[in-house]
Protein backbone atom coordinates (compact mmCIF):
# COMPACT_ATOMS: atom_id res chain seq x y z
CA UNK A 1 0.00 0.00 0.00
CA UNK A 2 0.85 3.52 -0.77
CA UNK A 3 -0.53 5.25 1.89
CA UNK A 4 0.64 7.91 4.99
CA UNK A 5 0.93 5.46 7.59
CA UNK A 6 -1.68 6.49 9.90
CA UNK A 7 -4.22 6.37 7.06
CA UNK A 8 -2.66 3.00 6.35
CA UNK A 9 -3.52 2.05 10.19
CA UNK A 10 -6.69 3.87 9.63
CA UNK A 11 -8.09 1.52 6.64
CA UNK A 12 -6.35 -1.52 8.47
CA UNK A 13 -8.71 -1.08 11.95
CA UNK A 14 -11.49 -0.58 9.54
CA UNK A 15 -10.95 -3.90 7.49
CA UNK A 16 -10.23 -5.46 11.35
CA UNK A 17 -13.58 -3.69 12.32
CA UNK A 18 -15.57 -5.04 9.14
CA UNK A 19 -13.98 -8.88 9.30
CA UNK A 20 -14.18 -9.89 12.70
CA UNK A 21 -17.21 -7.83 13.15
CA UNK A 22 -18.54 -11.03 11.17
CA UNK A 23 -16.38 -13.79 12.20
CA UNK A 24 -16.25 -13.28 15.79
CA UNK A 25 -18.28 -14.60 18.46
CA UNK A 26 -16.69 -13.98 21.54
CA UNK A 27 -19.06 -15.41 23.76
CA UNK A 28 -19.28 -18.56 21.61
CA UNK A 29 -15.81 -18.56 21.51
CA UNK A 30 -15.18 -18.43 25.05
CA UNK A 31 -17.74 -21.14 25.87
CA UNK A 32 -15.73 -23.81 23.53
CA UNK A 33 -12.40 -22.74 25.13
CA UNK A 34 -10.97 -22.07 21.84
CA UNK A 35 -10.75 -19.71 18.58
CA UNK A 36 -11.80 -21.63 15.65
CA UNK A 37 -9.50 -22.56 13.10
CA UNK A 38 -11.49 -20.02 10.42
CA UNK A 39 -11.32 -17.47 12.61
CA UNK A 40 -7.59 -17.90 12.77
CA UNK A 41 -7.29 -18.17 9.06
CA UNK A 42 -9.45 -15.16 9.14
CA UNK A 43 -6.62 -13.25 11.11
CA UNK A 44 -4.50 -14.44 8.65
CA UNK A 45 -5.52 -13.09 5.76
CA UNK A 46 -5.75 -9.81 7.36
CA UNK A 47 -1.79 -10.21 7.29
CA UNK A 48 -2.49 -9.68 11.43
CA UNK A 49 0.09 -12.33 12.42
CA UNK A 50 2.29 -9.95 10.97
CA UNK A 51 1.86 -6.53 12.17
CA UNK A 52 5.26 -6.28 13.85
CA UNK A 53 7.10 -8.20 11.14
CA UNK A 54 9.83 -6.83 9.04
CA UNK A 55 8.28 -6.20 5.56
CA UNK A 56 11.05 -7.68 3.75
CA UNK A 57 10.18 -11.30 5.37
CA UNK A 58 6.32 -10.60 4.54
CA UNK A 59 5.29 -8.76 7.23
CA UNK A 60 3.65 -5.77 7.46
CA UNK A 61 6.37 -3.97 9.14
CA UNK A 62 4.62 -1.63 11.38
CA UNK A 63 6.09 0.38 14.42
CA UNK A 64 4.52 -0.07 17.90
CA UNK A 65 1.65 2.91 17.77
CA UNK A 66 0.01 1.23 14.70
CA UNK A 67 0.67 -2.41 16.07
CA UNK A 68 -1.12 -1.53 19.26
CA UNK A 69 -3.77 0.29 17.52
CA UNK A 70 -4.61 -2.55 15.78
CA UNK A 71 -4.23 -4.84 18.66
CA UNK A 72 -6.67 -2.76 20.33
CA UNK A 73 -9.28 -3.14 17.55
CA UNK A 74 -8.37 -6.87 17.99
CA UNK A 75 -9.56 -6.94 21.67
CA UNK A 76 -13.03 -4.69 20.86
CA UNK A 77 -14.02 -7.82 19.52
CA UNK A 78 -12.67 -10.60 21.14
CA UNK A 79 -9.46 -10.83 23.55
CA UNK A 80 -8.57 -14.33 23.51
CA UNK A 81 -7.84 -13.34 19.90
CA UNK A 82 -6.12 -10.40 20.67
CA UNK A 83 -3.89 -12.14 23.55
CA UNK A 84 -2.71 -14.71 20.39
CA UNK A 85 -2.07 -11.85 18.19
CA UNK A 86 -0.50 -9.59 20.88
CA UNK A 87 1.56 -12.25 22.13
CA UNK A 88 3.04 -13.45 18.81
CA UNK A 89 3.30 -10.44 17.60
CA UNK A 90 5.18 -8.66 20.99
CA UNK A 91 7.04 -11.34 23.27
CA UNK A 92 6.50 -14.32 20.73
CA UNK A 93 8.86 -12.41 17.73
CA UNK A 94 10.22 -9.52 19.20
CA UNK A 95 13.39 -11.45 20.06
CA UNK A 96 13.89 -13.25 16.77
CA UNK A 97 13.17 -9.79 15.09
CA UNK A 98 15.42 -7.79 17.28
CA UNK A 99 18.30 -10.73 18.16
CA UNK A 100 18.16 -13.14 15.22
CA UNK A 101 20.72 -13.81 13.57
CA UNK A 102 20.33 -13.54 9.44
CA UNK A 103 19.55 -16.99 8.81
CA UNK A 104 17.26 -17.10 11.98
CA UNK A 105 15.22 -14.46 10.26
CA UNK A 106 15.04 -15.55 6.90
CA UNK A 107 13.86 -18.87 8.05
CA UNK A 108 11.37 -18.25 10.66
CA UNK A 109 9.87 -14.63 10.02
CA UNK A 110 8.15 -14.80 6.68
CA UNK A 111 6.06 -17.92 8.43
CA UNK A 112 5.22 -16.25 11.75
CA UNK A 113 4.71 -13.26 8.98
CA UNK A 114 1.74 -15.44 7.37
CA UNK A 115 0.66 -16.55 10.66
CA UNK A 116 1.53 -20.28 9.05
CA UNK A 117 3.70 -20.78 12.49
CA UNK A 118 2.09 -19.27 15.69
CA UNK A 119 4.83 -17.68 18.26
CA UNK A 120 5.27 -17.90 22.07
CA UNK A 121 7.59 -17.39 24.57
CA UNK A 122 7.93 -19.04 27.84
CA UNK A 123 9.11 -17.80 30.98
CA UNK A 124 7.29 -18.72 33.96
CA UNK A 125 7.89 -21.84 35.61
CA UNK A 126 6.61 -23.54 38.95
CA UNK A 127 8.65 -22.16 41.26
CA UNK A 128 9.73 -18.92 38.83
CA UNK A 129 7.03 -16.23 38.47
CA UNK A 130 7.21 -13.08 39.53
CA UNK A 131 11.12 -13.82 40.28
CA UNK A 132 12.40 -14.73 36.60
CA UNK A 133 16.02 -14.70 37.58
CA UNK A 134 15.31 -18.35 39.22
CA UNK A 135 14.41 -20.13 36.86
CA UNK A 136 15.30 -24.12 36.85
CA UNK A 137 15.10 -24.60 33.14
CA UNK A 138 18.92 -25.36 31.70
CA UNK A 139 20.28 -25.89 28.28
CA UNK A 140 23.24 -27.17 27.46
CA UNK A 141 25.48 -26.28 24.24
CA UNK A 142 26.73 -28.70 21.68
CA UNK A 143 28.78 -26.46 19.32
CA UNK A 144 26.16 -24.76 17.67
CA UNK A 145 23.24 -26.79 19.06
CA UNK A 146 21.35 -25.97 22.35
CA UNK A 147 19.57 -28.80 24.28
CA UNK A 148 17.17 -27.72 26.65
CA UNK A 149 15.79 -29.13 29.35
CA UNK A 150 12.94 -28.37 32.19
CA UNK A 151 9.03 -27.61 32.46
CA UNK A 152 7.62 -24.25 31.15
CA UNK A 153 3.93 -23.35 32.89
CA UNK A 154 1.64 -20.98 31.38
CA UNK A 155 2.27 -20.35 28.00
CA UNK A 156 0.19 -18.64 25.87
CA UNK A 157 -0.12 -20.05 22.29
CA UNK A 158 1.60 -23.06 24.12
CA UNK A 159 -0.80 -25.48 21.84
CA UNK A 160 -0.82 -23.64 18.81
CA UNK A 161 2.91 -22.47 18.79
CA UNK A 162 5.12 -23.54 15.69
CA UNK A 163 8.02 -21.55 17.94
CA UNK A 164 8.57 -20.99 21.52
CA UNK A 165 11.01 -18.71 23.03
CA UNK A 166 12.41 -20.38 26.09
CA UNK A 167 14.16 -18.53 29.11
CA UNK A 168 17.14 -20.71 30.47
CA UNK A 169 20.24 -20.85 32.27
CA UNK A 170 23.23 -22.61 31.19
CA UNK A 171 24.00 -25.95 32.62
CA UNK A 172 27.15 -25.84 35.05
CA UNK A 173 28.67 -23.08 37.54
CA UNK A 174 28.66 -20.45 35.14
CA UNK A 175 25.00 -20.33 35.05
CA UNK A 176 24.24 -17.51 32.42
CA UNK A 177 21.11 -16.84 30.99
CA UNK A 178 19.99 -17.36 27.47
CA UNK A 179 16.97 -16.98 25.17
CA UNK A 180 16.64 -20.11 23.19
CA UNK A 181 14.20 -20.16 19.83
CA UNK A 182 12.78 -23.75 19.62
CA UNK A 183 10.93 -25.25 16.86
CA UNK A 184 7.40 -27.08 17.65
CA UNK A 185 6.30 -29.85 17.29
CA UNK A 186 9.26 -31.98 18.78
CA UNK A 187 9.34 -35.24 20.54
CA UNK A 188 11.19 -33.69 23.12
CA UNK A 189 8.71 -31.22 23.75
CA UNK A 190 5.30 -32.54 26.04
CA UNK A 191 2.61 -30.01 25.24
CA UNK A 192 0.61 -30.13 28.67
CA UNK A 193 -3.02 -29.76 28.95
CA UNK A 194 -4.95 -26.34 28.43
CA UNK A 195 -6.00 -24.64 31.60
CA UNK A 196 -8.85 -23.65 32.56
CA UNK A 197 -9.09 -20.25 33.32
CA UNK A 198 -11.38 -17.23 34.80
CA UNK A 199 -11.13 -15.25 31.42
CA UNK A 200 -9.89 -15.77 27.84
CA UNK A 201 -10.99 -18.85 27.82
CA UNK A 202 -10.16 -19.25 23.84
CA UNK A 203 -6.75 -18.49 24.39
CA UNK A 204 -4.25 -21.43 24.90
CA UNK A 205 -2.69 -21.68 28.17
CA UNK A 206 -0.42 -24.38 28.18
CA UNK A 207 2.75 -26.03 30.23
CA UNK A 208 5.37 -27.39 27.77
CA UNK A 209 7.51 -29.85 29.02
CA UNK A 210 11.27 -30.36 27.60
CA UNK A 211 13.34 -33.10 27.43
CA UNK A 212 16.51 -32.15 25.84
CA UNK A 213 14.86 -30.25 23.16
CA UNK A 214 16.61 -28.55 20.32
CA UNK A 215 16.66 -24.98 19.95
CA UNK A 216 19.07 -22.09 18.67
CA UNK A 217 20.34 -19.22 21.32
CA UNK A 218 18.63 -16.01 20.32
CA UNK A 219 21.11 -12.90 21.33
CA UNK A 220 24.39 -12.42 23.38
CA UNK A 221 25.66 -15.52 25.27
CA UNK A 222 24.84 -14.63 29.26
CA UNK A 223 22.03 -12.02 28.14
CA UNK A 224 19.10 -14.01 28.19
CA UNK A 225 17.38 -11.80 31.29
CA UNK A 226 17.86 -8.66 29.59
CA UNK A 227 16.78 -9.96 26.36
CA UNK A 228 13.37 -11.13 27.96
CA UNK A 229 12.95 -7.86 29.83
CA UNK A 230 13.23 -6.29 26.48
CA UNK A 231 10.77 -8.00 24.92
CA UNK A 232 8.66 -7.81 27.95
CA UNK A 233 8.63 -4.11 27.69
CA UNK A 234 7.41 -4.70 24.14
CA UNK A 235 5.00 -7.22 25.24
CA UNK A 236 3.81 -5.06 27.70
CA UNK A 237 3.11 -1.88 25.54
CA UNK A 238 0.93 -4.29 23.55
CA UNK A 239 -0.95 -5.80 26.57
CA UNK A 240 -1.89 -2.20 27.38
CA UNK A 241 -3.18 -1.66 23.76
CA UNK A 242 -5.50 -4.87 24.27
CA UNK A 243 -6.58 -3.27 27.70
CA UNK A 244 -7.77 0.03 25.19
CA UNK A 245 -9.95 -2.16 23.24
CA UNK A 246 -11.46 -4.13 26.10
CA UNK A 247 -12.17 -0.65 28.07
CA UNK A 248 -13.39 0.75 24.59
CA UNK A 249 -15.73 -2.23 24.61
CA UNK A 250 -17.10 -1.97 27.97
CA UNK A 251 -18.20 2.11 27.60
CA UNK A 252 -19.41 1.18 24.01
CA UNK A 253 -21.84 -1.61 25.49
CA UNK A 254 -22.56 0.69 28.64
CA UNK A 255 -23.81 3.90 26.13
CA UNK A 256 -25.94 1.98 24.89
CA UNK A 257 -27.56 0.77 27.48
CA UNK A 258 -27.95 3.94 29.99
CA UNK A 259 -29.36 5.68 26.99
CA UNK A 260 -32.08 3.04 26.48
CA UNK A 261 -32.85 1.51 29.90
CA UNK A 262 -35.38 3.75 31.70
CA UNK A 263 -35.69 3.23 35.87
CA UNK A 264 -38.42 6.40 37.55
CA UNK A 265 -39.00 7.32 34.21
CA UNK A 266 -35.74 8.72 33.41
CA UNK A 267 -33.50 6.72 31.27
CA UNK A 268 -30.50 5.71 34.14
CA UNK A 269 -27.90 7.37 32.47
CA UNK A 270 -29.52 10.86 33.34
CA UNK A 271 -28.85 10.02 36.75
CA UNK A 272 -25.94 12.06 38.44
CA UNK A 273 -24.10 8.50 39.79
CA UNK A 274 -24.72 7.04 36.18
CA UNK A 275 -23.03 10.37 34.79
CA UNK A 276 -19.89 10.36 37.32
CA UNK A 277 -19.63 6.45 36.17
CA UNK A 278 -20.13 7.21 32.27
CA UNK A 279 -17.85 10.42 32.74
CA UNK A 280 -14.83 8.69 34.54
CA UNK A 281 -14.80 5.91 32.36
CA UNK A 282 -14.29 7.75 29.05
CA UNK A 283 -11.62 9.99 30.42
CA UNK A 284 -9.67 6.65 31.79
CA UNK A 285 -10.29 5.67 28.15
CA UNK A 286 -9.15 8.97 26.81
CA UNK A 287 -5.88 8.82 29.28
CA UNK A 288 -5.02 5.36 28.19
CA UNK A 289 -5.05 5.63 24.36
CA UNK A 290 -2.91 8.68 24.80
CA UNK A 291 -0.30 6.76 27.38
CA UNK A 292 -0.02 3.69 24.77
CA UNK A 293 0.27 6.09 21.95
CA UNK A 294 3.28 7.81 23.97
CA UNK A 295 4.94 4.67 25.41
CA UNK A 296 4.50 2.70 21.99
CA UNK A 297 5.84 6.19 19.75
CA UNK A 298 9.02 6.02 22.10
CA UNK A 299 12.68 3.62 20.75
CA UNK A 300 12.38 -0.12 21.71
CA UNK A 301 15.21 0.81 23.91
CA UNK A 302 13.95 3.43 26.40
CA UNK A 303 10.35 1.60 26.84
CA UNK A 304 10.96 -0.59 30.09
CA UNK A 305 9.67 1.59 32.99
CA UNK A 306 7.14 3.55 30.35
CA UNK A 307 5.81 -0.06 29.61
CA UNK A 308 5.24 -0.13 32.67
CA UNK A 309 3.67 2.65 33.48
CA UNK A 310 1.20 1.99 30.74
CA UNK A 311 0.89 -2.08 31.60
CA UNK A 312 -0.16 -0.74 35.55
CA UNK A 313 -2.19 2.14 34.35
CA UNK A 314 -3.92 0.54 31.56
CA UNK A 315 -4.89 -2.58 33.04
CA UNK A 316 -6.05 -1.26 36.09
CA UNK A 317 -8.01 1.17 34.02
CA UNK A 318 -9.81 -1.95 31.86
CA UNK A 319 -10.73 -3.19 34.92
CA UNK A 320 -12.59 0.02 36.85
CA UNK A 321 -14.20 0.42 33.51
CA UNK A 322 -15.18 -3.34 32.77
CA UNK A 323 -16.65 -2.97 36.92
CA UNK A 324 -18.51 0.33 36.10
CA UNK A 325 -20.01 -1.37 33.13
CA UNK A 326 -20.97 -4.10 35.07
CA UNK A 327 -22.72 -1.95 37.79
CA UNK A 328 -24.53 -0.29 35.22
CA UNK A 329 -25.98 -2.87 33.24
CA UNK A 330 -27.56 -4.27 36.70
CA UNK A 331 -28.67 -8.05 36.84
CA UNK A 332 -28.00 -7.75 33.19
CA UNK A 333 -24.30 -7.07 33.75
CA UNK A 334 -24.12 -10.55 35.62
CA UNK A 335 -25.90 -12.65 32.57
CA UNK A 336 -23.54 -14.39 30.45
CA UNK A 337 -24.99 -13.52 27.08
CA UNK A 338 -25.01 -9.87 27.45
CA UNK A 339 -21.19 -9.96 27.24
CA UNK A 340 -20.25 -7.41 30.11
CA UNK A 341 -19.29 -9.95 32.34
CA UNK A 342 -17.14 -11.97 29.58
CA UNK A 343 -15.25 -8.65 29.45
CA UNK A 344 -14.70 -8.62 33.25
CA UNK A 345 -13.48 -11.80 33.22
CA UNK A 346 -11.21 -11.37 30.67
CA UNK A 347 -9.51 -8.80 31.70
CA UNK A 348 -9.21 -9.47 35.00
CA UNK A 349 -5.53 -11.60 34.39
CA UNK A 350 -4.28 -8.30 32.60
CA UNK A 351 -3.03 -7.09 36.09
CA UNK A 352 -1.30 -10.52 36.70
CA UNK A 353 0.64 -11.29 33.74
CA UNK A 354 3.68 -9.94 31.92
CA UNK A 355 4.46 -8.61 35.51
CA UNK A 356 2.11 -8.72 38.66
CA UNK A 357 1.14 -5.08 39.03
CA UNK A 358 2.42 -5.10 43.05
CA UNK A 359 5.59 -6.03 41.70
CA UNK A 360 6.39 -3.68 38.91
CA UNK A 361 4.93 -0.81 40.85
CA UNK A 362 8.00 -2.12 43.20
CA UNK A 363 10.61 -2.14 40.54
CA UNK A 364 9.06 1.19 39.04
CA UNK A 365 9.14 3.03 42.75
CA UNK A 366 12.86 2.06 43.14
CA UNK A 367 13.58 3.20 39.29
CA UNK A 368 11.50 6.53 40.53
CA UNK A 369 13.51 6.76 43.64
CA UNK A 370 17.22 6.28 42.20
CA UNK A 371 16.68 8.63 38.88
CA UNK A 372 13.35 9.71 38.41
CA UNK A 373 12.53 13.00 37.13
CA UNK A 374 8.90 13.63 36.75
CA UNK A 375 7.41 12.33 33.37
CA UNK A 376 6.78 15.34 31.59
CA UNK A 377 5.81 13.88 28.26
CA UNK A 378 3.82 17.09 27.61
CA UNK A 379 4.71 19.71 25.51
CA UNK A 380 3.76 22.62 26.43
CA UNK A 381 2.07 25.25 24.23
CA UNK A 382 -1.89 24.20 24.06
CA UNK A 383 -3.35 27.23 25.24
CA UNK A 384 -6.63 25.23 26.27
CA UNK A 385 -4.53 23.26 28.77
CA UNK A 386 -2.35 26.19 30.40
CA UNK A 387 -4.24 25.86 33.97
CA UNK A 388 -3.49 21.76 33.61
CA UNK A 389 -0.50 21.87 32.54
CA UNK A 390 0.20 24.40 35.78
CA UNK A 391 -1.58 21.82 37.78
CA UNK A 392 0.67 19.43 36.86
CA UNK A 393 3.85 20.88 37.26
CA UNK A 394 2.67 21.49 41.03
CA UNK A 395 2.23 18.00 42.03
CA UNK A 396 4.79 17.10 39.92
CA UNK A 397 6.81 19.30 42.49
CA UNK A 398 5.41 17.62 45.36
CA UNK A 399 6.86 14.64 43.94
CA UNK A 400 10.12 15.43 43.08
CA UNK A 401 10.21 17.25 46.87
CA UNK A 402 8.60 13.72 48.60
CA UNK A 403 11.10 11.61 46.85
CA UNK A 404 13.74 13.50 47.86
CA UNK A 405 13.10 13.65 51.37
CA UNK A 406 12.42 9.45 51.47
CA UNK A 407 16.06 9.18 50.10
CA UNK A 408 17.59 11.65 52.49
CA UNK A 409 15.79 9.74 55.21
CA UNK A 410 16.07 6.17 54.35
CA UNK A 411 18.75 6.39 51.80
CA UNK A 412 19.16 2.96 49.93
CA UNK A 413 17.17 1.24 52.81
CA UNK A 414 14.33 3.01 51.42
CA UNK A 415 13.88 -0.33 48.30
CA UNK A 416 12.75 -2.23 51.61
CA UNK A 417 9.70 -0.23 52.28
CA UNK A 418 7.70 -1.09 49.13
CA UNK A 419 4.93 1.06 50.75
CA UNK A 420 7.28 4.09 49.59
CA UNK A 421 8.36 2.18 46.27
CA UNK A 422 4.62 1.63 45.53
CA UNK A 423 3.66 5.12 46.67
CA UNK A 424 5.94 6.82 45.01
CA UNK A 425 5.14 4.34 41.79
CA UNK A 426 1.81 5.42 41.57
CA UNK A 427 2.45 8.63 42.14
CA UNK A 428 4.41 8.45 39.14
CA UNK A 429 1.44 6.73 37.08
CA UNK A 430 -0.53 9.01 38.06
CA UNK A 431 1.39 11.80 36.75
CA UNK A 432 2.46 10.04 33.22
CA UNK A 433 -0.68 9.56 32.54
CA UNK A 434 -2.01 13.12 33.07
CA UNK A 435 1.14 14.27 31.05
CA UNK A 436 -0.55 12.33 28.11
CA UNK A 437 -3.91 13.47 28.74
CA UNK A 438 -2.85 16.98 28.53
CA UNK A 439 -1.18 16.88 25.45
CA UNK A 440 -4.37 15.11 23.92
CA UNK A 441 -6.01 18.29 25.28
CA UNK A 442 -6.26 19.46 21.34
CA UNK A 443 -8.86 16.70 20.93
CA UNK A 444 -10.78 17.00 23.65
CA UNK A 445 -10.43 19.68 26.03
CA UNK A 446 -13.46 18.60 28.72
CA UNK A 447 -11.90 15.00 28.39
CA UNK A 448 -8.42 15.92 29.24
CA UNK A 449 -9.00 17.97 31.93
CA UNK A 450 -11.32 15.34 33.67
CA UNK A 451 -8.56 12.45 33.03
CA UNK A 452 -5.50 14.95 33.78
CA UNK A 453 -7.28 16.00 37.39
CA UNK A 454 -8.02 12.44 38.50
CA UNK A 455 -4.34 11.30 37.63
CA UNK A 456 -2.91 14.42 39.47
CA UNK A 457 -5.83 13.96 42.05
CA UNK A 458 -4.39 10.13 42.77
CA UNK A 459 -0.89 10.95 42.29
CA UNK A 460 -1.24 13.72 45.30
CA UNK A 461 -3.20 11.28 47.25
CA UNK A 462 -0.47 8.63 46.92
CA UNK A 463 2.23 11.05 47.86
CA UNK A 464 0.37 12.12 50.90
CA UNK A 465 -0.28 8.79 52.60
CA UNK A 466 3.66 8.29 51.60
CA UNK A 467 3.99 10.91 54.35
CA UNK A 468 1.88 9.44 57.15
CA UNK A 469 2.91 5.53 56.08
CA UNK A 470 5.33 5.05 58.96
CA UNK A 471 2.01 4.13 61.31
CA UNK A 472 0.47 2.12 59.39
CA UNK A 473 3.35 -0.04 57.70
CA UNK A 474 3.40 -1.32 61.46
CA UNK A 475 -0.28 -1.80 61.61
CA UNK A 476 -0.07 -4.07 58.80
CA UNK A 477 3.44 -5.63 59.75
CA UNK A 478 1.13 -6.68 63.68
CA UNK A 479 -1.75 -7.63 61.92
CA UNK A 480 -0.03 -10.37 59.61
CA UNK A 481 2.26 -11.63 61.71
CA UNK A 482 -0.53 -12.40 64.03
CA UNK A 483 -2.99 -13.75 60.94
CA UNK A 484 0.33 -15.76 59.87
CA UNK A 485 0.99 -17.62 63.22
CA UNK A 486 -2.68 -18.42 63.62
CA UNK A 487 -2.42 -21.67 61.39
CA UNK A 488 -5.69 -22.87 59.60
CA UNK A 489 -8.27 -23.05 61.92
CA UNK A 490 -8.49 -19.73 63.13
CA UNK A 491 -11.28 -17.84 65.13
CA UNK A 492 -11.19 -14.26 66.08
CA UNK A 493 -10.12 -13.64 70.01
CA UNK A 494 -12.66 -14.14 72.20
CA UNK A 495 -10.99 -11.67 75.02
CA UNK A 496 -10.24 -8.50 73.29
CA UNK A 497 -6.53 -8.13 72.88
CA UNK A 498 -4.71 -4.56 74.57
CA UNK A 499 -4.54 -2.24 71.32
CA UNK A 500 -1.19 -1.69 70.52
CA UNK A 501 0.77 1.33 70.99
CA UNK A 502 1.03 2.84 67.64
CA UNK A 503 -0.13 6.45 67.62
CA UNK A 504 -2.59 7.24 64.77
CA UNK A 505 -1.48 9.46 62.02
CA UNK B 1 30.64 -12.03 50.79
CA UNK B 2 30.45 -13.83 48.19
CA UNK B 3 28.71 -15.82 50.56
CA UNK B 4 25.84 -13.30 51.05
CA UNK B 5 25.36 -12.97 47.54
CA UNK B 6 25.10 -16.87 46.59
CA UNK B 7 22.82 -17.11 49.57
CA UNK B 8 20.63 -14.11 48.18
CA UNK B 9 20.35 -15.53 44.94
CA UNK B 10 20.38 -19.34 45.68
CA UNK B 11 23.33 -20.04 43.73
CA UNK B 12 26.32 -22.08 44.16
CA UNK B 13 29.01 -19.67 45.69
CA UNK B 14 31.86 -21.01 44.17
CA UNK B 15 30.12 -19.60 40.68
CA UNK B 16 30.17 -16.13 42.03
CA UNK B 17 33.35 -14.22 41.09
CA UNK B 18 34.71 -10.69 42.12
CA UNK B 19 34.58 -9.16 38.53
CA UNK B 20 30.77 -10.23 37.55
CA UNK B 21 28.47 -7.60 37.15
CA UNK B 22 25.48 -7.65 39.68
CA UNK B 23 22.76 -7.04 37.66
CA UNK B 24 23.79 -8.56 34.27
CA UNK B 25 25.71 -11.60 34.93
CA UNK B 26 24.31 -12.63 38.13
CA UNK B 27 21.01 -12.06 36.62
CA UNK B 28 19.62 -9.63 39.74
CA UNK B 29 17.86 -6.64 38.23
CA UNK B 30 17.84 -3.09 39.61
CA UNK B 31 15.80 -3.88 42.99
CA UNK B 32 17.75 -7.03 43.79
CA UNK B 33 20.99 -5.19 44.03
CA UNK B 34 19.93 -2.70 45.37
CA UNK B 35 17.86 -5.00 48.15
CA UNK B 36 21.96 -6.50 48.54
CA UNK B 37 23.03 -3.07 49.48
CA UNK B 38 20.03 -2.49 51.64
CA UNK B 39 20.77 -5.27 53.34
CA UNK B 40 24.45 -5.15 53.60
CA UNK B 41 24.17 -1.22 55.00
CA UNK B 42 21.34 -2.32 57.87
CA UNK B 43 23.76 -4.99 58.80
CA UNK B 44 27.09 -2.72 58.77
CA UNK B 45 24.97 0.09 60.66
CA UNK B 46 26.17 2.40 57.78
CA UNK B 47 23.90 4.73 55.82
CA UNK B 48 24.45 4.09 52.25
CA UNK B 49 22.80 7.35 49.65
CA UNK B 50 21.38 5.96 47.07
CA UNK B 51 23.21 7.29 44.24
CA UNK B 52 26.16 5.89 46.24
CA UNK B 53 24.33 2.51 45.87
CA UNK B 54 23.90 3.17 41.87
CA UNK B 55 27.29 3.26 41.78
CA UNK B 56 28.56 -0.14 43.10
CA UNK B 57 27.60 -2.46 39.96
CA UNK B 58 30.36 -5.59 40.66
CA UNK B 59 31.10 -8.04 43.24
CA UNK B 60 34.61 -6.41 43.48
CA UNK B 61 32.81 -2.98 44.29
CA UNK B 62 30.48 -4.53 46.35
CA UNK B 63 33.31 -6.50 48.64
CA UNK B 64 35.35 -2.83 48.55
CA UNK B 65 32.38 -0.93 49.83
CA UNK B 66 31.87 -3.62 52.75
CA UNK B 67 35.73 -3.88 53.22
CA UNK B 68 35.96 0.62 53.86
CA UNK B 69 33.09 0.26 56.20
CA UNK B 70 34.49 -2.63 58.18
CA UNK B 71 37.93 -0.69 58.05
CA UNK B 72 36.43 2.55 59.95
C1 LIG C 1 -3.49 -16.49 31.22
C2 LIG C 1 -2.02 -16.42 31.51
C3 LIG C 1 -1.12 -16.38 30.46
C4 LIG C 1 0.26 -16.33 30.71
N1 LIG C 1 1.13 -16.36 29.65
C5 LIG C 1 2.46 -16.48 29.89
C6 LIG C 1 3.37 -16.65 28.80
O1 LIG C 1 2.99 -16.68 27.62
N2 LIG C 1 4.68 -16.82 29.10
C7 LIG C 1 5.14 -16.79 30.39
O2 LIG C 1 6.35 -16.95 30.59
N3 LIG C 1 4.30 -16.60 31.43
C8 LIG C 1 2.98 -16.45 31.21
N4 LIG C 1 2.10 -16.29 32.27
C9 LIG C 1 2.63 -16.23 33.62
C10 LIG C 1 2.57 -14.85 34.22
O3 LIG C 1 3.46 -13.98 33.58
C11 LIG C 1 2.83 -14.99 35.74
O4 LIG C 1 1.64 -15.53 36.26
C12 LIG C 1 3.17 -13.69 36.41
O5 LIG C 1 4.43 -13.27 36.03
C13 LIG C 1 3.12 -13.80 37.93
O6 LIG C 1 3.80 -14.92 38.39
P1 LIG C 1 3.07 -15.94 39.39
O7 LIG C 1 1.75 -16.27 38.82
O8 LIG C 1 3.99 -17.04 39.71
O9 LIG C 1 2.80 -15.09 40.69
P2 LIG C 1 3.75 -14.94 41.97
O10 LIG C 1 5.12 -14.58 41.57
O11 LIG C 1 3.56 -16.13 42.84
O12 LIG C 1 3.08 -13.68 42.66
C14 LIG C 1 1.77 -13.72 43.23
C15 LIG C 1 1.50 -12.41 43.92
O13 LIG C 1 2.45 -12.25 44.99
C16 LIG C 1 2.78 -10.89 45.15
N5 LIG C 1 4.24 -10.71 44.97
C17 LIG C 1 5.13 -11.58 44.44
N6 LIG C 1 6.37 -11.07 44.48
C18 LIG C 1 6.29 -9.86 45.06
C19 LIG C 1 7.23 -8.83 45.36
N7 LIG C 1 8.53 -8.92 45.07
N8 LIG C 1 6.77 -7.71 45.93
C20 LIG C 1 5.47 -7.55 46.21
N9 LIG C 1 4.53 -8.48 45.93
C21 LIG C 1 4.93 -9.62 45.37
C22 LIG C 1 1.96 -10.12 44.10
O14 LIG C 1 0.76 -9.68 44.65
C23 LIG C 1 1.68 -11.17 43.05
O15 LIG C 1 0.51 -10.87 42.30
C24 LIG C 1 0.73 -16.31 32.04
C25 LIG C 1 -0.18 -16.31 33.10
C26 LIG C 1 -1.54 -16.38 32.85
C27 LIG C 1 -2.49 -16.42 34.01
Amino acid sequence: MDLEPAVETEHLVAEVDRVLGVEVDALENDRRGTLPRRLLDATRALGLFGVSIPSEHGGLGLDLVPTCRLVAAIARHDRSLATCVGLHAGLGATPLVNLGTEAQRATWLPKLASGETIASFAATEVGAGSDLSSIATSFEAHDDRFLVRGEKQYVTNGALAGLVTVLARERGSRGGYALLAVPLPQAEVQIGAEEKKLGLRASSTTSLGFEGARGERLGAPGGGLHHAYEALAVGRTVLSAGCVGTARRALDATLAHVTHRRQFRRAIGEFGASRAHVSAMAARLFAMEALVDHVAGRDHGALGSPSVVAKVFCSEGANEITDRALQLHGAMGVLEDMGIALLARDCRVTRIFEGANDVLLVHLGSEVLARGEAPRWHTTGHRSDDALAERWEVAAGVLVTVRQRVKESLGVRAVERQDCLQALARAYVGLAAASCAIARAHVDADLAEHAAKTAIDEALSQLAKLQRGDARVELERAITDDLYARGRHWVWPSAPRSPRKIPLA
Amino acid sequence: MRETIAELLEIDVASVRGEQLLREDLGMDSLTSLELLSTLSREMKVDLEMEDAMEIVTVDDTVRFVERHLAC
